[in-house]
């Protein structure tokens, strides 16, 4: 599928008053990733390798400003806080600080921001969502060296506390246990369902493994062959 | 004759090509060493406006990174300080009394003990113990999380890593460089004092008035000055290099080494630079 009419999606939203993921055109190490946008609701897909994925999340969460979300009333950076809180990272192997507690992982942002009533809301939330994760009784075990599948769950806590507009997920798929893998992906379209967030997949195949229905999926795959 | 000339152009020309490619070296060394120093004090104003911003008390995420650090820097440590404390009060006190009544002056005991034991091996001490002890740990813990690619995450949930990593790392081991530099200089003449009396060389009472007559408090408020910026130094430096590390597991250890060796020139200079100040003034 071709690149997306990104003026005219972004005229669409303006009139519309939508929410939207947008990013200018960048070059990530040797490509050239036009630019582009996704809708509250959406989901695009961007295949191209590892090292490309990770650095378009550098990209966004730098001080380039290469990519922000458009609220409709105002336009928040990749770098800010407030831009971090609408919008959740779902990355491979990246989910948890090794020298943490799950909980404390699953937190983290809530108690970076200190807002008391968040806080407590979380920690209310927190033993549901870990019990639907299975992940109720290790709470309290410190992260250390964890499987890309605990990763993956404890990104997701993250996320349901959070309830972002978009989230933006670095072949979260990718990696997983086959046994795993049917599991995390009931859990991960479930909490899609239940907060209707735009969805931006990096991944470095076609067949993710998310099953997710992509509106527009552009391939860079074969990159990482001309270095 | 002529190829005897040319001989001695080419060898002359050899010469200075010689000298061109040591002068790029050189050349090349200073600037990587002046982007280095500009890349550290970038990280200190980095570290210093986020201090200044004061958000970070707000946030508990980044006060429970200082209690664990204040525990293992501070409170951990306070076996292995206590015991050198022993060490350094007996060893200062049997060096200096004696040398005192040899020259039957007994004020040399409280002017030697304040400006050798207190105000310049207290400081160093310390320090040089923090950087050994909780220094190495804090380079490889850092250097770590970058190679896991944690400071990633760190961004993307919209951690600033120098509030989160950065600034209560430094913040404590000011803190805790401070209290065991004055815990270090009182004790290790208390200490003295009592192993003296214990060993019947002086009265303990006339050991501490001596102390008292040669302490002021210049030297007190220099003790604390040292105690807070030294640590605050080589810690500032650790953290610069475990920054560095990137994502490449090999550069630990070099980082490792070259953060312990850094942070302890820079205390030493420092050391120099305070008592050149202090002599000129």
């Amino acid at each position: 599928m071709g690149p997306p009419d990104v003026m005219g999606q972004y005229d669409a939203a303006g009139q519309s008053g939508g929410m939207q993921l947008c990013w200018k055109a960048m070059h990530l190490l040797d490509i050239r990733i036009p630019a582009g946008c996704v809708q509250r609701g959406q989901m695009q897909r961007l295949v191209m390798p590892r090292r490309y994925q990770l650095d378009w999340v550098c990209q966004m969460t730098g001080k380039s400003d290469c990519v922000w979300l458009d609220t409709g009333l105002q336009k928040l950076a990749g770098s800010s806080e407030a831009f971090a809180r609408r919008v959740a990272c779902v990355m491979q192997q990246r989910g948890a600080l090794a020298n943490l507690s799950l909980r404390e992982n699953i937190m983290l942002p809530f108690l970076y921001a200190g807002k008391e009533e968040e806080i407590r809301r979380c920690s209310v939330a927190l033993p549901e969502i870990a019990s639907r994760l299975d992940i109720a009784g290790k709470l309290d075990e410190q992260a250390g060296e964890r499987s890309g599948y605990v990763h993956g769950l404890i990104a997701l806590g993250r996320t349901m506390l959070m309830q972002p507009d978009f989230i933006v997920v670095q072949d979260a798929h990718a990696g997983i246990p086959p046994h795993r893998q049917e599991r995390f992906r009931k859990l991960f379209c479930e909490m899609l369902e239940g907060l209707g967030a735009g969805v931006l997949y990096l991944s470095a195949s076609g067949q993710d493994g998310s099953g997710l229905e992509f509106c527009h999926s552009l391939d860079f795959a074969g990159a990482e062959e001309g270095l | 004759m002529d190829s005897s000339r040319t001989d001695l152009s080419s060898q002359a020309a050899a010469q200075v090509g010689k000298w061109n490619h040591r002068a790029e070296l050189v050349g090349a060394g200073t600037l990587h060493l002046l982007v280095g120093v500009a890349g550290f004090f970038v990280f200190i104003s980095a570290v210093l406006r986020s201090f200044v911003r004061l958000q970070w008390l707000s946030r508990p995420a980044v006060m429970h990174v200082l209690i664990r650090q204040i525990y293992f820097t501070g409170v951990e440590s306070l076996p292995w300080v206590a015991t050198m404390i022993l060490l350094v009060g007996a060893t200062a006190v049997y060096s200096v009394v004696p040398f005192a009544r040899q020259l039957n002056d007994p004020s040399l005991i409280g002017t030697l003990l304040n400006s050798l034991l207190i105000q310049e091996m207290a400081p160093l001490i310390v320090g040089v113990f923090l950087l050994a002890r909780s220094g190495v740990a804090v380079v490889t813990e850092i250097g770590h999380m970058h190679v896991r690619g944690e400071d990633v995450l760190l961004h993307s949930l919209g951690i600033s890593t120098v509030e989160y990593l950065f600034l209560p790392r430094m913040l404590a081991f000011g803190l805790c460089g401070l209290i065991l530099t004055m815990l270090f200089a009182g004790a290790s003449v208390w200490t003295g004092g009592l192993m003296l009396a214990w060993t019947n060389e002086m009265d303990f009472t006339q050991f501490l008035l001596e102390v008292r007559r040669g302490a002021s408090l210049d030297g007190m408020l220099m003790l604390a000055a040292k105690g807070l910026v030294y640590p605050l130094i080589s810690c500032s430096m650790l953290l610069f290099q475990g920054a560095r590390v990137g994502h490449n597991p090999n550069q630990i250890p070099v980082c490792t080494t070259r953060g312990v060796l850094w942070g302890l020139m820079l205390m030493v200079f420092a050391d120099v630079a305070v008592a050149l100040f202090r002599r000129l003034m």
